[in-house]
């Protein structure tokens, strides 16, 4: 087991956002954590990062405790993070946007090469302005990044946001592949449809507490239950 | 023409008023974006850092130390040169640790930071009141940089040239090192987005640590080069923290280019009114100020400001 989140509770101030949630993630496996806006899915991603700590509860990555480490110890343990709003410096270049992301870990490290050869546009792109880059381009910088720093688990919040079609798709290859080289990897998702086609198990969140959990083959099976966690 | 002559002194004048004046206000921007404070003790340190100056270049600076005999000792030309990267790193160990105070102040309200960094330049100047005496003091300068020179039949300060040449390379090789270095794109990256530097594997309070403590040592070679031009009181720190706040809105908060521009541009103002109209030269960069808020909020080159709808 690469993740094991035990019972954390979480705040943002005095108000309470995370309920004694559990969770935990093997090597190589993909989790889909579900559920509708405000239920805490990137409350959890956070909380995993360090960046907003949880008050109760522990957190293990990698057989260690990280629930009191700082941020940049846990993203230098393996954590990489995909945010939901990409977050790439407007001002610098993509190629300086991926040069301040790269770091070696215990985990397999990628070269900038071996991340053009999965981002080809990219490639053609280093020497331009991030301000200046579409949104699938973004996310590309993103999980580029991401790699960069040699993670063993990826956090993605919310890969489809705002992408066409074609671009999910590409994404969704993109973890498949994390996968087949025995990463793990956590995606939030608002669509639950691209999430399951990818996920391993599923955690369904609501109101701050985990509402399901179980493998994500049984949801994508079975629409009656899909529609009473879900809605859809 | 005559007027022509009578002119360019004064715009020579301006622009190394200008140039000094941007490489003090640059220090204090990337201290506002790393670290989202407005440092009001940064003049104070401007003015250490010609105080620590002072001490290293003279025995009459009060400096007892037995080492710093072995300096004293030295030609004054070498001996300007080693100030020159002594004192702003002494003044950058000062400004370290006025940040280990300001930490409990990030992501709180911004009052916070504008009082403590308010209290430290009032201790700072009495310090300095107390260390060197309330009078004005001067620094010796090597000969190679003081005197005159004649262009045509015009007569000019050669330690302008100096201070400007000087001014232009530190402004430049700040450049390169935010553009070029990979410390640079940090700081950079930093000032845009501190969670997500963070959760890049960067320590944060290092990288805050280093960008104060940076900002510092360029308010202090500021403070070294503009002594022989503005002399050196205990007060001086405020005539400098002022134009560096009002070229950082003048400029547009953020743009280095920016910075410069308007840097050059009040310290014309500030140097032609001071040729025509002394009384004047100070609240013409007020003025300058105001017009800039009224008419265009976000400055020169600055992106759209909280200002503006």
């Amino acid at each position: 087991m690469i993740l094991d989140v035990t019972a954390i509770d979480t705040y943002y101030g005095e108000t309470q956002a995370l309920f004694g949630v559990s969770l935990s993630v093997d090597a190589g496996e993909v989790v889909a954590l579900l559920g509708p806006n405000g239920a805490g899915k990137t409350t959890t991603l956070r909380s995993i990062l360090g960046l907003t700590r949880p008050r109760r509860g522990a957190i293990r990555f990698d057989g260690a405790d990280v629930s009191r480490k700082p941020t940049h110890d846990i993203a230098r343990m393996g954590v990489g993070w995909v945010p939901d709003d990409r977050r790439i410096c407007p001002t610098l270049t993509v190629a300086r946007n991926l040069s301040i992301a790269l770091k070696r870990t215990r985990f397999r490290p990628w070269s900038m090469k071996e991340v053009f050869g999965i981002f080809s546009p990219l490639e053609y792109l280093v020497e331009r302005e991030a301000e200046n880059l579409s949104g699938g381009e973004m996310q590309m910088v993103a999980i580029a990044r991401a790699l960069l720093g040699s993670p063993g688990l990826v956090l993605f919040d919310e890969p489809s946001q705002g992408l066409a079609p074609k671009i999910v798709q590409d994404v969704l290859a993109i973890i498949r592949r994390l996968k087949d080289e025995g990463l793990s990897v956590i995606i939030v998702e608002q669509n639950a449809e691209t999430a399951l086609s990818v996920a391993d198990r599923v955690y369904v969140l609501d109101r701050g507490t985990v509402a399901w959990s179980g493998l994500a083959a049984a949801l994508r099976d079975d629409a009656g239950k899909r529609r009473d966690l879900l809605g859809a | 023409m005559d007027f022509l002559l009578y002119l360019l002194p004064h715009l020579l004048n301006g622009v190394a008023l200008g140039l000094l004046f941007a490489l003090i206000a640059l220090g204090f921007m990337l201290i506002i974006g790393v670290m989202e404070v407005i440092n009001l003790a940064h003049g104070s340190l401007f003015a250490l850092g010609a105080y620590f100056a002072l001490s290293l270049m003279t025995p009459d600076g009060g400096l007892k130390l037995g080492i710093a005999q072995l300096l004293f000792d030295l030609p004054i030309g070498w001996r300007y040169v080693i100030v020159l990267i002594l004192a702003p790193i002494g003044v950058a160990v000062v400004g370290m640790g006025l940040e280990v105070c300001l930490r409990r102040t990030y992501g709180k309200d911004p009052l916070y930071g504008l009082l403590l960094t308010f209290g430290a330049a009032l201790v700072l100047e009495e310090l300095i009141r107390l260390t060197w005496g309330p009078t004005e003091r001067f620094i010796p300068m090597p000969p190679s940089i003081t005197g005159a020179v004649f262009i045509g039949d015009l007569i000019y300060s050669k330690y302008r040239f100096f201070a400007s040449g000087f001014a232009i390379l530190m402004i430049g090789l700040l450049w390169l090192f935010l553009e070029k270095t990979p410390y640079g794109a940090l700081i950079k990256a930093g000032a845009h987005d501190s969670e997500m530097v963070r959760a890049l594997g960067v320590n944060l309070t290092r990288l805050r640590l280093f960008v104060f403590g940076f900002g510092t040592a360029l308010a202090a070679i500021a403070g070294i080069v503009m002594a022989p031009i503005w002399g050196v009181r205990p007060h001086v720190g405020v005539d400098a923290v002022v134009p560096a706040f009002v070229i950082i809105v003048l400029g547009g908060v953020g743009s280095f280019w920016g910075a410069v521009i308007a840097g050059l541009l009040v310290g014309m103002v500030v140097g032609l009114t001071g040729a025509y109209a002394t009384d004047w030269s100070l609240i013409a960069m007020y003025i300058l100020l105001i017009l800039v808020v009224t008419f265009r909020a976000r400055g020169l080159l600055g992106k759209k400001s909280v200002l503006e709808l």
